[in-house]
């Protein structure tokens, strides 16, 4: 796909929806194989296949070492799959909050979601951890992430349209307000995840554990399965409220449904990680790049795509410059930064900006 | 005469104490095309969508095969009336032949092989085969209305409601437009649309319905409606109207002030 202001006979030539899921999930494969082996303890690709096999109750004659074993099965395959998840929930709820909010800029983090995420997921952990358990932060996140998604959502839609400069500001408001509320609480809490300021800002995987996989798995997993469901809708959607509603699309219910699932998964994947930025901005624009701009394809692949990139930076963000870990968000903000800058001049090109 | 598809009674709609429609009755009938025209803020567009159940009125209501229309269910409507509004902004790339597909959205139980048929008959219809590889947002506007109108046949329902339809249409493809619209109706469908240009009307509107101040202040037969005093009334502009020289219709010439 090429520029269409440059060429206003732009057509594009898409790649089949099954290469597109195939080639992206080879990319997951690769790296979920290259993030166990790689790292302080090396571990070599016979290995990493032998203590999965091993754990799989599949006896095996491959070589590995108690402490290969400790390290992969209890460190890094946790830290890989919550990254998967989270990578996940923040690719299919940027693709869908683009569908609602008719834009291709709207993203989690810069719509102010994950920060209200964070401060509803810091909140929920400090004063309810006692009482809730783990669960508080998955479901403190959703509730600041809904409270955030609804502020911005009745702000930002004026007459059928979202009015980009409104969910631009709303959202460096609800993060800055988030971003203090966690930061503050960073300060008064005793738990390491909830001390380290730099994870609310700029998300982190160390504190990944079995535990956290699993309570975040299932709202990830039921958004990355029924987001993709409204793929056709979202599509008809784009053409505007009126034009929805006349091809059968109870338009209200579409969004407010879209956008709670999106939430939630942002929710918990904020509660597990903190906020990771640009990933629901990058993957999906990629995909659109490669394969256009049908949902039916870029929610799914957005979450798979999601789950690769978070996955291979995270290996990046403990790998280059180890032992030093590098916040994975930081990793994520360096590539969707020039990414944002790029889409604003295309769209202000295209549109004539924003006044 | 055939009996009405759509109809309203004694319609009206406010915000706040702006009255933008008032007390309107009007049917739309199987197998003609209703005109509906007027000066600018007399309420047509507001009137439209409300007989679209997209807009609820106020006062009165609109019944749709008799029962009021805001009952039925979305996907009911879609399969019976689809809504051409005024243009279509799509910030994403998508091709013409997505953008006419979508029309297709409320046709769930539909084969692909019949989904193909109405898409390839709509972009024939609409004039834009010739497009359907382009990136919608790469049209011109006159473009982009005729893939709008492709979508909405697409729809393939028994009642169309046409928001200027033609407003950004060279001549050719204004003409092409009614007579597009012409035939459906003599297969039975109903059309309404909203039409700037008079002569427009009169060429093509089996009947017209003139509107001001939110108010139809005169529904009729096309050549009974379209008459100098009443037009210069509402336009408040003299008009004259006289017969066209080729064809059997009456001929609108607005007059210097």
């Amino acid at each position: 796909m090429s520029d269409p202001a440059a060429s206003p006979g732009a057509r594009r030539r898409a790649v089949r929806p099954p290469m597109v899921i195939a080639g992206l999930m080879a990319i997951l494969a690769g790296g979920i194989l290259a993030s166990l082996a790689l790292g302080a303890v090396s571990i070599p690709p016979s290995s990493v296949i032998g203590i999965l096999l091993e754990h799989a109750g599949v006896p095996n004659g491959i070589d590995f070492t108690t402490q290969q074993d400790a390290v992969m099965w209890g460190i890094r395959l946790p830290r890989i799959l919550l990254g998967g998840l989270v990578g996940a929930g923040l690719g299919v709820a940027g693709a869908s909050y683009q569908a609602i909010f008719r834009n291709p800029l709207a993203d989690p983090q810069l719509i102010g979601v994950s920060s209200g995420a964070a401060l509803g997921s810091a909140l929920t952990i400090l004063l309810l951890g006692g009482a809730m358990g783990a669960l508080a932060g998955p479901l403190g996140g959703l509730a600041g992430g809904l409270a955030a998604g609804a502020l911005v959502y009745t702000l930002a839609r004026h007459g059928g349209r979202t009015e980009v400069v409104t969910l631009i500001l709303a959202g460096i408001a609800i993060a800055a307000v988030g971003t203090a509320g966690a930061g503050f609480i960073s300060l008064v809490a005793d738990e390491p995840r909830l001390k380290s300021e730099l994870f609310w800002v700029l998300g982190s995987l160390t504190f990944s554990t079995w535990r956290l996989v699993w309570f975040t798995f299932p709202f990830v997993v039921a958004a990355s399965i029924i987001l993709p469901i409204y793929g056709g809708a979202m599509n008809v959607s784009l053409l505007g409220d009126s034009e929805a509603r006349s091809l059968g699309i109870d338009v209200e219910r579409f969004r407010i449904a879209v956008l709670a699932l999106a939430t939630m998964a942002v929710g918990a994947a904020v509660a597990a990680a903190g906020v990771i930025g640009f990933v629901g901005l990058l993957v999906p624009h990629a995909i659109r790049r490669v394969a256009g701009p049908d949902n039916r394809l870029v929610v799914p692949g957005s979450a798979i795509g999601g789950a690769a990139l978070v996955i291979l930076v995270d290996l990046a963000a403990r790998t280059v410059a180890s032992p030093t870990e590098i916040p994975v968000g930081l990793l994520t903000a360096v590539l969707g930064g020039p990414v944002f800058l790029w889409l604003v001049g295309k769209t202000r090109r295209e549109h004539g900006g924003w006044g | 005469m055939s009996p009405p598809l759509l109809e309203a009674r004694r319609v009206g709609y406010r915000i706040g104490d702006a009255v933008l429609v008032d007390g309107v009755d009007l049917e739309v009938r199987s197998g003609e095309i209703l005109g509906i025209v007027g000066p600018n803020g007399a309420g047509k567009s507001t009137l439209v969508r409300m007989l679209a159940g997209e807009t609820a009125p106020s006062e009165g209501q609109v019944l749709l095969d008799g029962e009021p229309i805001g009952g039925y269910r979305p996907h009911d409507l879609a399969v019976r009336r689809a809504l051409l509004p005024q243009s279509t902004v799509l910030q994403f790339a998508f091709r013409v032949l997505d953008v006419v597909m979508m029309g297709r959205y409320p046709h769930r139980e539909a084969t692909p092989a019949d989904d193909a048929i109405s898409v390839e008959t709509a972009m024939e219809r609409g004039d834009i085969g010739h497009l359907r590889e382009r990136l919608y947002p790469t049209l011109s506007g006159g473009e982009q209305a005729r893939v709008s109108f492709a979508r909405v046949l697409a729809q393939e329902t028994p009642i169309l409601l046409l928001d200027e339809p033609s407003a950004s249409l060279d001549v050719r493809h204004q003409e092409l437009v009614m007579a597009v619209l012409r035939t459906l109706t003599g297969s039975g469908a109903a059309v309404a649309a909203v039409l700037h240009d008079l002569n427009l009307a009169a060429r093509h509107a089996d009947r017209v319905a003139v509107m001001s101040g939110g108010r139809i202040v005169e529904v009729g037969l096309t050549a009974e409606v379209l008459r100098s005093d009443l037009l210069s009334e509402v336009y408040r502009h003299p008009v004259a109207v006289v017969p066209h020289p080729h064809l059997d219709c009456p001929l609108v010439l607005p007059l210097r002030s």
